[in-house]
């Protein structure tokens, strides 16, 4: 019987209480144990980005996190961004400069963007392009995703 | 109502911004069972042994079978079957002999996938490693390491398309140039990986299956066929695939272990793959070696094109894209003479198999790279050359020498030019000498290209080897509120096919488009698709059912308003989304007050059935072609050898437009795929058939700061005959030149060093292991 440990996680505002082994990563427990799977896998080394969560207020790659880790962590998902019904101004911004496509970087995208504009409320081009390398897009070229960005910086 | 041509946000959108998108790998069931596929780990081999003794005792492992287990009763259909092409067994487990590394050996079904990892390596495998051949080259040698004895060479088909004298074209020629050329190996690499879930329920005797796949309906009958399930027994489901690009459009082994899995032990199984998995288990692409030459007049009139193409397929032949070349070669232009014969030889590594548009930028890169050197060699300009040898607009539609190549319609000179004064040609020839000048690596390249669209008539898809037809449907419910269903057999996976049918049927019924749905990838309810979606079909095939479905839904709306009326039909006219009588607007029935009649059925024509719902199935009347031009200004950095993407143009027609952001999109994204491929992108093989790239560290895919510096999209659209809605397809196109423009540009650059680019990848490390030994003529650098 493997060992299992408990752990207490807030994610999107909500309290969760589960134990968990030792070597369970952070997004299999985001995904499988609570069922948001708005967060994906892409790679599980952290290269993709497809995994990205905002963990105690900035953006990590859950792929590279054990669950164990997060114990105490308050964690926002993609679930988690909108409010009460309401879009989040980077959601509606992705939709209309249309840059999404198959959506599987999407939520990673929305919350590096998140992430950035918190940082940096009016990012350059070149600011924007480099915080987004991060995350791989197979289907857009980037370019919609950009302009979401600077659509969203407005 | 006008729908075409607008860009409303996508109907899949919603859901994937706020993490609600329905992938196959997002399915989770009460009691789920999680299976993980054990790959061998050589290259060549015979399979001695396998011991799972070990891995079935551990706890938490429910199930491991092994080739034996299942040979007999599970195998791959095969998805493409050349003429000539020797038979093999295409089993889902290996038994006897292991062909590449990556090939599935076995399979451990745990409680969670933790468990199932530790269960691999608890199994033992003994293997007798055999010498492996990794290139074409090796593969043909007569002493070369067999594949598969009984064959007694590595040659598993062959091909050979010509038409036009091409012998008196070479022998009367002025210039002949010749190259031989190597497309690298790469592959689509999608982000989500591969996905199948089952679930079987042994009350019911009923099956149901997620899939990550562009042809659910595929995965339907051939899952029914494999393991013997009734039709009325077996469900499956496709919702959200997280890309694909050709890398999800055969059904592979895993799509018939799974459901295997889980009828037998009476429980839900699911298997999503890694991405290591995917780099050695899903399927390759692209690598061909062309050795080529083109025939031409000094006054650079193209007379011939000939060659012969050597495709490396891997361990299995899954698909010809030398074939494919060939037929791609001939291009927008005259050329009265090809003769291309084409070899699909076996290694020992992971199968080749579709990506994106595969083979087209290869025939295109071929063409396009001689023209260059006809147009070097007298010395007129690339755009010169070009616009020498189109064919015209009055010529078409155009039979070139090839029999299955016809082109349509469109106006390719008149859309090159629109792409060379957009992008300035001539501007960026000036720009280039004075940057010349100062030293800096500046080139400019031309590609031009018609890409297949509109996959395909089904009798000629069958002819082709695809062993599959080629149609589409769509069943079009209109309810009794107005509301409109539109039942298609469209697969989702990135390029906006929902959304695309949803925009016309609304626009053909005349409603909103909010009030259309689409409902898609779960079969049997949806209706069949020949192929699958793919090869540029699904608006061309796909939508065109669904205007075809939507026309019929109209005759039915005018017969009952007419009725209702008290007119005859032909004083009826059909416009935003009413029955009106002509020269008495105000006198109608609108599409809805028609729905409740007929589903009212109180007082309907006299022999109506009630209802109003129309079915339509498409099968295209022929390969319709895209035509693109594309121009590329890049800079090669002379100490890091690295290209940056200056500038990039693509003039491109594909007929009637439905959505123009998900067109720029689709074509965006393809460049980015075509620079990848170029300068980051390769995956490598050693000599022991190991494959050493298998994660996004290793292959390079492209990422934000590698796009463009400027990215233009111009548009003409001339309409097709092919189909009612005038449209061709347009996925693929991009990557159609991308190729050939990029070489072009990077050969220009390094001209003062007269270097040919006849290889990809044109990574940093490449272009400078080949340019080195110019560089000490100019004294240590570029």
């Amino acid at each position: 019987m493997i060992k299992k440990y408990p752990i207490r996680v807030t994610i999107n505002g909500v309290v969760y209480e589960r134990a968990i082994e030792a070597r369970r990563l952070l997004v299999d427990f985001i995904r499988d144990d609570l069922g948001l799977t708005g967060t994906h896998i892409g790679c599980e080394l952290g290269e993709c980005g497809s995994c990205t969560v905002i963990f105690n207020g900035r953006m990590i790659k859950s792929c590279l996190m054990f669950a164990i880790e997060a114990d105490g962590a308050e964690i926002m998902t993609i679930e988690g961004l909108a409010r009460d019904g309401e879009l989040h101004p980077i959601q509606k911004a992705f939709m209309e400069a249309h840059a999404l496509q198959c959506g599987f970087c999407t939520p990673g995208m929305i919350l590096v963007t998140y992430d950035l504009l918190k940082r940096i409320p009016k990012p350059t081009e070149k600011q924007i392009r480099k915080n987004l390398s991060g995350n791989i897009c197979r289907c857009g070229g980037y370019e919609a995703i950009i302009k979401a960005v600077k659509k969203a910086a407005k | 109502m006008k729908w075409i041509g607008k860009s409303p946000i996508r109907k899949e959108d919603l859901r994937l911004v706020t993490g609600h998108g329905q992938y196959a790998g997002d399915v989770r069931i009460p009691g789920m069972l999680h299976a993980v596929v054990l790959r061998s780990s050589h290259a060549h081999a015979r399979l001695k042994k396998l011991d799972v003794s070990r891995a079935k005792e551990m706890p938490g492992v429910v199930e491991v079978l092994v080739g034996e287990d299942v040979r007999g009763t599970l195998y791959q259909p095969l998805f493409f079957e050349g003429t000539t092409q020797k038979k093999d067994e295409r089993l889902c487990l290996a038994v006897g002999k292991v062909l590449y590394v990556g090939e599935p050996i076995a399979v451990v079904v745990a409680e969670d996938r933790y468990v199932g990892e530790d269960a691999l390596e608890e199994i033992k495998v003994e293997y007798e490693p055999l010498s492996a051949v990794v290139d074409v080259d090796a593969a043909l040698k007569p002493d070369a390491p067999k594949l598969h004895e009984e064959w007694g060479d590595n040659i598993g088909t062959t091909f050979h398309m010509k038409g036009g004298d091409v012998e008196t074209a070479f022998k009367e020629a002025h210039i002949v140039v010749s190259a031989t050329m190597k497309m690298h190996r790469h592959f689509a690499s999608p982000l989500e990986g591969r996905v199948v879930v089952a679930d079987y329920n042994p009350v019911t005797e009923e099956l149901v299956m997620w899939d990550a796949t562009q042809g659910p309906y595929r995965t339907w009958y051939l899952v029914a066929r494999v393991l013997g399930i009734p039709e009325n027994k077996l469900r499956v489901i496709t919702k959200d695939v997280g890309g694909s690009f050709g890398v999800k459009n055969r059904q592979m082994p895993e799509t018939f272990l799974i459901p295997y899995l889980s009828r037998k032990l009476g429980r839900p199984v699911k298997w999503v793959e890694d991405r290591r998995e995917h780099f050695l288990g899903s399927h390759h692409g692209r690598e061909l070696k062309v050795e080529a030459e083109m025939a031409a007049k000094k006054d650079g009139t193209i007379l011939g094109l000939r060659g012969k193409i050597y495709g490396d397929q891997g361990a299995q032949v899954q698909t010809l894209e030398s074939s494919i070349a060939a037929i791609s070669s001939v291009g927008p232009y005259k050329i009265p003479a090809v003769d291309f014969e084409g070899l699909g030889i076996v290694t020992n590594k992971v199968p080749t198999g579709a990506y994106r548009a595969l083979g087209e930028q290869t025939g295109c890169w071929i063409r396009e790279c001689l023209m260059d050197k006809v147009a070097t060699k007298i010395g007129i300009d690339p755009a010169a050359i070009r616009m020498k040898n189109f064919i015209q607009p009055d010529e078409l539609p155009y039979q070139t020498p090839l029999p299955i190549v016809t082109y349509h319609g469109g106006n390719y000179p008149e859309a090159f030019q629109k792409g060379l004064n957009a992008f300035d040609y001539k501007g960026w020839r000036e720009k280039q000498a004075r940057l010349r000048d100062e030293g800096r690596y500046i080139g400019i390249g031309i590609s031009c290209y018609l890409e297949i669209t509109g996959w395909g008539p089904s009798k000629l898809v069958w002819a082709l080897g695809i062993k599959s037809g080629g149609y589409a449907s769509a069943r079009v419910v209109v309810r009794m509120e107005g509301q409109v269903t539109v039942y298609s057999s469209v697969t989702v996976m990135g390029q906006g096919a929902e959304t695309a049918m949803a925009q016309i049927c609304a626009h053909e019924l005349g409603v909103d488009y909010e009030d259309v749905s689409v409902i898609f990838g779960d079969y049997p309810l949806c209706p069949p698709d020949g192929y699958q979606l793919g090869a540029s079909r699904g608006v061309a095939v796909g939508g065109t059912a669904v205007l075809m479905a939507a026309r019929k839904i109209i005759d039915k709306v005018k017969k009952i308003a007419a009725h209702y009326l008290r007119v005859s039909e032909e004083n009826l006219e059909y416009k935003d989304g009413k029955a009106v009588v002509r020269g008495y607007e105000e006198r109608f029935m609108t599409l809805q007050q028609a729905a409740r009649a007929a589903y009212e059925a109180k007082d309907l024509p006299e022999g109506m059935e009630p209802g109003l719902e129309a079915m339509h199935t498409f099968d295209p009347l022929a390969l319709d072609w895209t035509f693109g031009a594309q121009f590329a200004a890049v800079e090669v950095d002379p100490e890091t050898f690295k290209t940056k993407v200056l500038d990039f143009l693509i003039s491109h027609d594909c007929g009637v437009v439905i959505n123009p952001a998900i067109v720029d999109g689709q074509l965006n994204g393809a460049i980015t795929q075509c620079i990848g491929a170029a300068f980051s992108e390769e995956l490598v093989y050693d000599e022991n058939g190991q494959l050493l790239t298998t994660n996004f560290t290793d292959y390079g895919l492209p990422r934000a700061g590698d796009i463009p510096e400027k990215f233009t999209l111009v548009s003409m659209e001339t309409p097709t005959a092919l189909n009612p809605l005038g449209a061709r397809g347009v996925g693929e196109s991009g990557t159609n030149g991308g190729y050939a423009v990029l070489a072009a540009a990077v050969k220009d650059a390094l001209s003062p060093l007269e270097y040919d680019i006849s290889e990809f990848p044109l990574t940093p490390s490449k272009l400078y292991e080949r340019v080195k030994s110019r560089l000490s003529k100019s004294a240590g650098c570029l």
